[in-house]
C-alpha cells in the first residue's frame, strides 16, 4: 500500500497521514568529531505512541532533534509525512517538540509566550487561553516564564507543543520534572493526541511509563538502534534476564524474546 | 503579508523582553559613552577639525557597544532554547531574519541617540542647523542598518558555538571595517570635512547595507540550524 493510499483520518484536527508519519533509513548524525547516531532505521506510525528507550548519551535527544529537522543528519534519509523530509514551513507547522529545555522567553509570561506561539503557528485565537486553563496554568499565566517551578515551566511547555494540534509530536522525556498528576494528566493527554490520528514519540527511561503509554519502543544504544518492538516485549527484555544494565547488555549480546523485537544482532 | 507579520511579531516579543530586562541597550549606551568620553578625552587635544574626528569617535561607541547588543539579543533567544520552537513553528527564515535584524537596529539607534550628542558635545563640534542634523542623523541611520545586518547574521552564526562575544566582536569589527571606514567619511563629509575625490561614501554605505541584508537574509536560517 502506498503511503498515499494509506491515509488515516484524525479526529478534531482533522489530520491527513500516510500510515508511516516518520521513516528514517540509515540516519547518521555527527556533532563535531563525535559519531552520535549511527545507521538508525525507524518507522512511526500515525495514530501511535512510540517511547524511544535508552541510557543517558544513547543518542535519544539527538534522534528526536534531527526527527524535527533541528539537527542535520550527516548520513541516511529521513521521511517526514510520506515524503522527504525539507525544513519547509508547511511541514515544520505539522511537528510539535517538548524538549529537554522548556523552549520559551524566559522574560515573557506564560500566556505572553502561548499568544505569541499561537500566532507563529496560526491557530485560532483564544487557543492559547483555552490551554493555559486546560493545562492548569491559570494561576502563573501572567508570570514570566524564568520564575515559575521546574514542573509549571514544563507544563508551559507542553501546552506550547500542542497549540497547534501537530500531527507529530516529539517528546524529549517529557515527564520530566512533573508529580505525579501531571504526569498522570500527560500521559492521558499523549493518549488522546495519538487518538485522534497524530504520531507520538517521547523519550525517558521509565519502562513502567513506556510499557503502559507506547505500542512500540525503540532502544538506542551508543547511537544505534539495539531493539526494536512491541512496547511490552522490549521493556521486558530491557528489565530482564539480558541483564540490560546503564544501556548494556551483561554479556554485550542481547537476545530478543520476542519475534516483535529486531537489532539484537546490530547490538552484538 | 504573512512574513510582514511574523516579522513584527517578533520584533515585538524582542523589544518586549529588552523593556523586561534592559541588559541590552542599557549596558550598550553606558559603554558607548565611556567610549566616546575615553576617545574625545584622548583627542581633545590633537589637531584638526573636530568634525573630522567625531564620525570616527561615535563609531568606535557604536561598534562595541552594537557587539554587546547582538549578543544580549541572541542570548534571549538561546537561553531555554526558545530559538528552536521558532525555527520549528512555519515561520519564513527570512522573517526571523528580519525580526532580528530590525530589533538590533532599534536597540543601535536608541545607542545612537544618546552617544552621537554625546560625542558632538564633548568634541565641540557642531551641527550647522536643522538640515545638517537631518543629514547627519541619516548617515548614522544608513551606517547603522548595514552593522545590525552584518551583526544579527555573525550573532546568529556564533550562538551556538562556544565562542560566544569575544569571537563576535572578532568578526563584526573587521567585517564591518569597510562600513564602518565610508560611513565615518560620510559624517565628516556633512560636518564639513570630508576628502575631497573619492567615490560617494554614502552611496557606497548603500551598496554595503544591500549585500550585508541580502547576504542575512540568504544564510540566516542556515546558520541557526546549523
Amino acid at each position: 500500500m502506498t503511503a498515499a493510499a494509506a491515509i488515516v483520518r484524525g479526529g478534531p484536527a482533522q489530520l491527513d497521514l500516510p500510515e508511516v508519519v516518520v521513516r528514517a533509513r540509515g540516519l547518521g548524525v555527527r556533532l563535531g568529531d563525535r559519531r552520535v547516531l549511527c545507521g538508525v532505521d525507524l518507522s512511526v506510525p500515525a495514530g501511535g505512541i512510540t517511547a524511544l528507550l535508552g541510557a543517558n548519551g544513547a543518542g535519544k535527544t539527538t534522534l528526536l532533534r534531527a526527527l524535527a529537522m533541528l539537527v542535520r543528519p550527516s548520513e541516511g534519509a529521513l521521511e517526514l509525512f510520506g515524503a522527504p523530509a525539507r525544513p519547509e514551513p508547511d511541514i515544520r507547522g505539522r511537528i510539535g517538540f517538548i524538549g529537554h529545555q522548556v523552549m520559551l522567553y524566559r522574560d515573557l509570561t506564560v500566556m505572553e509566550n502561548l499568544e505569541l506561539f499561537a500566532r507563529l503557528h496560526g491557530t485560532a485565537r483564544g487557543r492559547a487561553a483555552a490551554l493555559v486553563e486546560e493545562m492548569g496554568l491559570a494561576g502563573v499565566a501572567r508570570e514570566q516564564v524564568g520564575v515559575l517551578s521546574r514542573g509549571m515551566a514544563q507544563r508551559a511547555a507542553i501546552a506550547r507543543a500542542m497549540l497547534h494540534s501537530p500531527a507529530l509530536l516529539l517528546a524529549d522525556e517529557p515527564f520530566t520534572g512533573l508529580d505525579v498528576a501531571s504526569a498522570e494528566w500527560l500521559g492521558a493527554r499523549l493518549l488522546r493526541v495519538a487518538s485522534e490520528g497524530a504520531a507520538v514519540v517521547f523519550s525517558g527511561h521509565d519502562l513502567g511509563r513506556a510499557r503502559g503509554l507506547a505500542e512500540r519502543a525503540v532502544v538506542l544504544r551508543e547511537g544505534r538502534v539495539a531493539m526494536e518492538g512491541e512496547a511490552g516485549v522490549v521493556t521486558d527484555w530491557m528489565a530482564g534476564g539480558t541483564g540490560w544494565r546503564d544501556g548494556r547488555a551483561e554479556d554485550g549480546t542481547p537476545v530478543a524474546p520476542g519475534q516483535a523485537a529486531r537489532g539484537a544482532e546490530e547490538a552484538a | 503579508m504573512r512574513a510582514l507579520a511574523d516579522t513584527l511579531l517578533l520584533v515585538r516579543k524582542d523589544l518586549l523582553i529588552e523593556a523586561r530586562a534592559r541588559q541590552g541597550v542599557v549596558l550598550a549606551t553606558a559603554l558607548g559613552v565611556l567610549t566616546v568620553g575615553l576617545l574625545a578625552g584622548g583627542l581633545g587635544g590633537g589637531g584638526g577639525a573636530p568634525g573630522a574626528r567625531v564620525g570616527a569617535v561615535v563609531w568606535a561607541a557604536y561598534l562595541f557597544g552594537g557587539v554587546l547588543i547582538f549578543e544580549r539579543t541572541m542570548a534571549a533567544e538561546r537561553a531555554d532554547d526558545a530559538v528552536s520552537a521558532v525555527l520549528l513553528s512555519p515561520v519564513a527564515r527570512g522573517a526571523v531574519y528580519a525580526g532580528k535584524l530590525l530589533t538590533n537596529l532599534v536597540l543601535l539607534l536608541a545607542l545612537a541617540a544618546v552617544v552621537t550628542p554625546v560625542g558632538l558635545v564633548l568634541m565641540s563640534a557642531g551641527v550647522a542647523g536643522v538640515g545638517a542634523a537631518a543629514e547627519l542623523a541619516w548617515a548614522v541611520v544608513l551606517g547603522l542598518v548595514g552593522l545590525a545586518a552584518a551583526g544579527t547574521l555573525l550573532s546568529g552564526a556564533l550562538s551556538a558555538g562556544r565562542l560566544g562575544g569575544g569571537a563576535l566582536a572578532l568578526l563584526v569589527l573587521p567585517l564591518c571595517a569597510p562600513l564602518v571606514l565610508a560611513s565615518t567619511v560620510q559624517v565628516m563629509s556633512v560636518m564639513g570635512a570630508g576628502p575631497a575625490g573619492g567615490p560617494p561614501a554614502g552611496a557606497v554605505v548603500v551598496a554595503l547595507d544591500v549585500l550585508f541584508i541580502v547576504t542575512g537574509w540568504l544564510l540566516y536560517g542556515v546558520v541557526l540550524e546549523a
